[in-house]
């Protein structure tokens, strides 16, 4: 797992002369002398640190004088190293032009030490079980920290828990003429900064989801588990609303581009069709049988009327044919022929 | 608590016993983080604890898990009862009577 390093700048710096730079992630000593304070600390509450597992790296110059002293701590006063009445301190240190690296409980009450050299980074890990009356320093050469050194470490601590975190402290014994060059970086508490990883990615989630979805959204995220579920959720029913739509949309595009347009073609085919051939074949038959309908009855009709005469001719011929046939005069038998006459 | 051989009593044995533990538990732990690291040939790995070998058969490098698993569950209880130890009989030394130390020889 990834862990978020210990932000400096949210330290706290007591630095009477100057003698410490300060980045993010490193603290960096010139000449902190022991005849001033210089030291960086954060109050991370009462009870803060019992089970350790801190990782930083120290790093001591070779420019740095003897007994000369500048390192890192865990306790719970404010101060030099000098002032450390209850508590845990680590410390690079020159012996006499030897380099030794310190774990100190409270000041001089009891130390361990590992011989190291100089102009050398150490990865150092402090470790405790949680209420163990041990805390050891492992010391490694590489960032892996596959390689120990050394493993000093002291006892006496009892069940004791700790306030503060120091991002570099130094001695103020009175003593001049004995400055330290020299760094502490990467500090790492991976116990607290895990939680802090945790939120920060998912307010990226959240964030992006907003971004992606809908703004109102944000304001669901304070509660971080429930924002988990109602992204999923909301997620879900977006990517289903938009299935839909596209569906939508594709049903349109073809109601519009095919379906539509097939029937209105089919409508107007068939509407061409009908009246193109079938509306105007049938009222052309119409017409035409109208047209013969009414030909033929119009020239029925014209035929009737002289065909009254032609009938008149035709009754006095039939009759007398038929009078001469059968013998008798059908116009004095048949009186509707009389207005013939 | 570590367990001394029965004829390892006095402070000064127990304290020699305890820092040669703590040197070859830090020397494993090297081999075991070259390993990790690196690689190691099987020559060094069959030079390995036996409680190392049957948990973590050779392969070309120890993974990240194995590794883990190393320092969490074999290095750090061990190193730990053995720093406990040397500080516990460091104290007893510091304590100890079995000398006469001429203090004006000191200073």
């Amino acid at each position: 797992m990834a862990w978020l390093l210990e932000d400096f700048g949210t330290y706290t710096e007591e630095d009477d002369n100057t003698k410490l730079t300060v980045t993010t992630n490193k603290a960096e000593a010139a000449d902190a002398d022991r005849d001033e304070d210089v030291w960086l600390y954060k109050d991370k509450t009462l009870n803060y640190f019992d089970a350790l597992d801190e990782e930083f790296e120290i790093y001591i110059a070779a420019t740095s004088e003897v007994s000369c002293m500048g390192g890192m701590a865990i306790c719970n006063s404010i101060g030099s190293m000098d002032d450390i009445t209850d508590g845990v301190s680590i410390d690079a240190y020159n012996y006499t032009g030897s380099f030794r690296m310190y774990i100190r409980r409270d000041w001089n009450v009891a130390d361990d030490f590992a011989a190291i050299s100089s102009n050398t980074p150490y990865y150092c890990t402090l470790v405790r079980a949680a209420g163990n009356n041990t805390i050891t320093l492992n010391i490694y050469s590489d960032s892996a920290r596959e390689n120990l050194v050394d493993n000093p470490g002291v006892a006496g601590f009892g069940t004791a828990k700790f306030r503060y975190i120091y991002g570099f402290i130094n001695n103020n014994s009175g003593h001049a003429d004995r400055n330290f060059d020299g760094y502490v970086q990467n500090l790492n508490l991976k116990d607290a900064q895990a939680h802090t990883k945790a939120l920060s990615d998912t307010i990226a989630i959240s964030d992006a989801v907003t971004t992606k979805a809908i703004g109102v959204f944000k304001a669901d995220t304070v509660n971080i588990t429930d924002s988990f579920s109602k992204v999923s959720e909301f997620k879900r029913s977006i990517s289903d609303t938009v299935n839909i739509g596209d569906a939508i949309a594709h049903s349109i595009g073809l109601f519009k581009s095919e379906t539509a347009m097939a029937i209105t073609d089919s409508i107007a085919k068939a509407i061409s069709l009908a009246k193109s051939e079938s509306a105007l074949s049938i009222s052309d038959s119409i017409s035409k049988a109208v047209g013969l309908i009414k030909g033929d009855t119009i020239a029925i009709t014209d035929i009737c009327s002289p065909s009254l005469k032609a009938f008149k001719r035709l009754k006095d011929f039939t009759g007398r044919a038929l009078g001469t046939i059968i013998g008798r005069d059908l116009s004095d038998d048949n009186d509707e022929f009389r207005d013939l006459k | 608590m570590l367990d001394f051989p029965v004829n390892c009593i006095t402070p000064a044995d127990r304290t020699e016993y305890a820092y040669r533990a703590n040197e070859l538990l830090r020397l494993l732990h090297n081999v075991m983080g070259k390993w990790h690291g690196h690689g190691i040939p099987k020559s060094i790995w069959d030079k390995l604890p036996a409680k190392a070998r049957n948990r973590y058969p050779y392969k070309d490098k120890l993974t990240d898990v194995e590794w883990n698993d190393f320092r969490a569950n074999i290095f750090e209880p061990a190193i730990n009862k053995v720093v406990e130890a040397i500080l516990e009989q460091r104290e007893l030394l510091k304590n100890s009577s079995a000398w006469q130390i001429d203090i004006e020889g000191l200073i």
